[in-house]
């Protein structure tokens, strides 16, 4: 790689797949990834691959620069990035071109650092690995300077090159108050020094933007002054600069933290640090905050974006979230089985897809849908295969409630240093709701937020500090072993991982004959009846009784908890996270299902979710939970269309797509 | 970046050929029901080492179980005359010192080692089990003093432990006596194994569905999590029955094992030992014996180890 072939124009691609074929080799046989996939990016785009899991997406991304996994490689196609056949490159090219080049942003923030290093140490890695050590540049300029006796030297002339330093920042801001004090006295000295330090980020700022903040802020003879001290930064200034520009406050002290230290969106902000150290001209973002908050998400995305624009680096953006993709890209490409099945400019394909797949993806992607699932239908809204037929019937207004918790508190007791010593985290403070009977309540928050935990004291599973949960007028806390028994009948949960929620020695006959075994109901013949019963309510064919969990996909699987909750014929269904880890089209699927029960059995739902685009589209009542506290409860409507509280605003806002106009545009 | 300088993509999308949509959801009604048991012998059938080492096992049991359809040869007759003759018509592998013909005494040690080496594991396996799942799974003060138990246990040396032991049963050893000092000595493993399989069951969320179903804890326990916990326990336990037989082994060969009237592979190596260098065949036929086995063992414990692993399996 020479520094020829790497400049290009706008007009030539920086990335272009034609025709690319992955495969791996299975038990089975051999198993394509990827078939027959392409994919341009132009130099400063930022290109968004769509897809649910196991559609190819990041095997593609993979592929480009040689990181795929195990069995897998490329059996056909061509990836050219800057001009040279990626599949035939040789080992150290690749090597050459990962993370110089090309950088990654991985998908998992949490095991994607090394514990064992503090966070300042990984990234330096990521400098050292790709020949950028600052000091060893710096040094080696001024030898071969002093060689030839020039004195004063310019160390490196091209200004973006060289940035503050640790010890030129603590210089120049001494030089800067002196200057002040003797101009205007201490007083303005100060706060002239304080505006100066923070603008003046060590490693991150280079000289020229430094010139420019220092004449600002009224250093006499500014240029010869910066010139003398910025030099150049070393490897830790440089490191702190990295951090500090992909969003860490505080870069300096956080570069010697570990990464057991950092929250998840930190970690991700290190690793886009880690992703972006040696000025990639592409960085591959493989879902990079699909394991965070949506606010959370927001913020890094945003910055994300910032920075990216401001370096001029090609972005490409592996998503399952159409909205998120829409949003974030200016083009996309849907991915589905291995193929490319659309690719095109984002709104276009947003207002118009062609390919059936799409939409389908369109119709039924959660942030692009406004109205609840039942009420669709009713405002006009062409039918799509999610809209399915219900009752319709809204609250009805009298106040039947199934269930309603009064002043709930959980203090839970951490163990502290030292034995004996414990500190008090409430978990859950002072959240009191009501549940109407036939209808959905929606409890909405971020992780944290205690929401799971208020779901396992309405099942009986962990017992309450204070407050009461009532159920049908009864106060649980009052019921024996025998009645508390008889309750587990009519509130059944349904939980988040569909992969998690099966015992996997259970075949599916077993687990859903469990519960009536459980309680005595019928005999062999009669729950048998029941099981072929409830595999028809969820719509699986009744020979999946005979099966395994591990032989069905995640939403057949949910299918068989609903069908398992069912069993029972409970009263209020306790849904926590239960369409979260499903890709949308089958997560649409469940969440039709789950209101055609609803208007079929009259069920109640509490439904627990950090995600409120899926809220709008089942639930009738929201409660917004922030750290342990009710701060928003209302109608759907109401929390959507005026929200009262800001936390609500936010995370309104952060819902992915929320601001794009794609139905207000076709409808137009 | 301007927006202006970069060219625009064309929107394309694919042809409608691709097999799509309908399979979102379906369920293959056609495939046969895959257990895990299933999904096990499915790729256990298809590996060597397995076949191999259940050829062996299974030869070391039926030569445990009827010896006499190998040899006719009465192990225990001697005659010094022939004391170290080499192998002849009739005695293929020779004789030793005592002038006992060693292929019968080969044969005829393998009941020993295997009872021991089966009774020991089923002794160890009920003992660690239980201990290991009631600390696994009731967890708090039970969990502290069990697993204290259980250390206090695993820092004696197995061998060492009842090599003191066995000095109690001088009078009167036998295969049960030698069973019962190797299991009290030899649980701690398993339970330390099944705990640890129990306790990371224990969180999962078919558990707590079973407890928000009404599912008592006992229950919970018996139908839920110990069949999910069983696959290291089994693979463990294949591997152990190797390590007791070697067990068994060093006790003969140290003189406090099986009494001198029960043949035994142990027993007949330490009485080898003396003519070692003039007449190495004579350790060779029992400890080349004694090493399949615990070979056969070992290799079968492996294999059924990858196929129970969760991460081999398709999930």
């Amino acid at each position: 790689m020479t520094e020829t072939t790497t400049t290009n124009t706008a007009t030539e691609p920086l990335l272009a797949i034609r025709d690319l074929e992955v495969s791996f080799t299975a038990a089975g046989g051999v198993v394509q990834a990827v078939r027959g996939a392409d994919l341009t990016i132009y130099p400063g785009q930022t290109v968004a691959i769509v897809g649910e899991s196991g559609s190819g997406k990041s095997t593609l991304a993979h592929a480009i620069i040689s990181l795929l996994p195990g069995t897998g490689r490329v059996t056909g196609g061509s990836i050219v990035f800057n001009g040279v056949e990626v599949t035939r490159a040789s080992a150290s090219e690749i090597v050459a071109m990962r993370g110089k080049q090309i950088g990654l942003v991985p998908q998992d923030p949490m095991s994607n650092l090394n514990p064992v290093w503090k966070i300042g140490f990984q990234v330096k890695e990521a400098l050292r690995a790709n020949g950028i050590d600052a000091s060893r540049a710096t040094r080696s300029t001024l030898t071969s300077a002093m060689l030839h006796d020039e004195l004063g030297v310019d160390v490196a002339p091209d200004d973006d090159d060289l940035y503050l330093g640790r010890k030129a920042k603590a210089a120049l801001l001494a030089a800067l108050r002196t200057a002040i004090t003797a101009a205007q006295g201490a007083e303005a000295a100060d706060a002239v020094v304080d505006r100066a330090s923070s603008a003046l980020r060590v490693g991150a700022t280079t000289r020229s933007e430094v010139l420019t903040i220092l004449t600002a802020a009224g250093l006499p003879n500014a240029g010869a002054t910066v010139a003398s001290h910025v030099k150049g930064a070393d490897l830790t200034d440089r490191v702190a600069g990295l951090l500090s520009e992909a969003g860490l406050p505080d870069a300096e002290r956080r570069a010697k933290q570990y990464p057991h230290e950092f929250s998840g969106g930190m970690r991700q902000r290190a690793l886009i640090a880690i992703g972006l150290a040696a000025r990639p001209q592409l960085l591959i973002a493989d879902e990079p905050t699909s394991a965070l908050d949506v606010t959370v998400q927001r913020q890094i995305l945003d910055h994300l974006n910032g920075l990216t624009q401001e370096l001029g680096t090609a972005v490409l953006f592996i998503t399952h979230d159409l909205g998120l993709a829409a949003e974030r890209a200016e083009h996309l490409v849907v991915m589905y089985r291995g193929k490319v099945v659309e690719s095109g400019p984002a709104l276009e394909i947003l207002k118009a897809p062609k390919h059936p797949y799409t939409q389908r993806l369109v119709a039924s992607a959660p942030s692009l849908a406004s109205r609840r699932i039942q009420s669709a239908k009713a405002a006009g809204v062409v039918a799509t295969d999610l809209l399915a037929p219900t009752a319709g019937e809204g609250p009805s207004g009298t106040a039947d409630h199934v269930l309603s918790v009064a002043n709930l508190t959980k203090v839970f007791r951490l163990r502290g240093a030292r034995p004996g010593s414990h500190t008090d985290f409430t978990a859950v403070d002072d959240v009191s709701f009501e549940v109407q009977r036939g209808t959905t309540l929606a409890l909405v928050g971020e992780s944290g937020s205690g929401k799971s935990t208020v779901a396992n004291i309405i099942l009986n599973l962990i017992d309450p500090t204070e407050g009461k949960v009532y159920f049908d007028g009864t106060d649980m806390s009052t019921l024996g072993p025998k009645d508390l028994f008889a309750f587990r009948r009519r509130v059944q949960p349904i939980f988040q991982n569909p992969y998690g929620s099966l015992d996997p020695m259970y075949s599916i006959f077993r687990t859903i004959e469990e519960p009536l075994r459980t309680h005595r109901i019928g005999n062999k013949a009669s729950r048998e009846k029941r099981v072929r019963e409830l595999l028809d309510m969820v719509a699986l064919p009744q020979t999946t009784m005979r099966r395994y969990p591990n032989e069905l996909s995640g939403g057949q699987r949910q299918r068989i908890a609903v069908a398992r909750a069912l069993a029972l014929s409970p009263e209020v269904l306790v849904c926590d996270e239960a369409v979260s880890a499903l890709d949308v089209l089958v997560q649409a699927q469940i969440l039709t299902l789950l209101n055609d029960l609803q208007a079929e059995l009259g069920l109640s739902y509490l439904f627990i979710t950090h995600d409120l685009a899926v809220v709008r589209q089942i639930a009738d009542r929201v409660c917004v939970m922030q750290t342990g506290k009710v701060v928003e409860y209302a109608t759907t409507d109401e929390v959507f269309d005026h929200p009262q509280r800001d936390y609500t605003r936010e995370l309104l806002e952060a819902i992915p797509g929320s601001k794009l106009d794609v139905f207000g545009n076709a409808s137009a | 970046m301007p927006e202006t300088s970069r060219p625009t993509q064309m929107h394309f999308f694919a042809d409608l050929d691709v097999e799509i949509l309908e399979q979102v959801d379906t369920v293959d009604e056609t495939a046969p029901p895959a257990s895990l048991w299933h999904d096990a012998w499915q790729s256990l059938r298809v590996r060597p080492i397995f076949w191999v080492s259940a050829f062996l096992i299974l030869l070391v049991v039926v030569v445990a179980a009827v010896p006499r359809l190998f040899t006719s040869t009465d192990p225990s007759y001697c005659d010094l005359m022939s004391s170290y003759n080499p192998p002849g018509p009739g005695h293929p592998f020779g004789f030793d010192r005592q002038g006992c013909d060693i292929y019968a005494r080969t044969i005829y040690g393998a009941r020993a080692s295997v009872t021991v080496g089966i009774l020991t594991t089923i002794v160890v396996v009920v003992l660690g089990a239980v201990v290991g799942a009631l600390a696994g799974f009731y967890g708090k003060w039970f969990d502290s003093l069990l697993s204290r138990i259980t250390d206090i246990f695993f820092a004696i040396p197995l061998v060492l432990a009842a090599i003191v032991v066995m000095q109690v049963f001088a009078t009167h050893r036998n295969v049960f006596t030698v069973v019962v000092v190797l299991g009290v000595f030899g649980w701690p493993q398993i339970a330390r194994i099944t705990r640890g399989a129990v306790m990371s069951v224990k969180n999962a969320d078919f558990i707590t569905a079973a407890t928000a179903l009404g599912v008592s804890r006992s229950r919970n326990l018996i139908r839920h999590v110990m069949p999910n916990a069983a696959a290291p326990i089994i693979v463990t336990a294949t591997v152990s029955l190797g390590i007791f037989i070697v067990a068994e082994a060093t006790l003969s060969f140290l003189g406090i094992g099986l009494p001198t009237t029960i043949v035994s592979w142990g027993a007949d190596i330490a009485k080898a030992q003396t003519a070692l260098r003039s007449q190495p065949s004579v350790l060779f036929y029992p400890a080349g014996a004694l090493a399949l086995t615990v070979l056969s063992f070992i290799m079968m414990g492996d294999a059924v180890r990858d196929a129970l692993d969760p991460k081999a399996r398709k999930r």
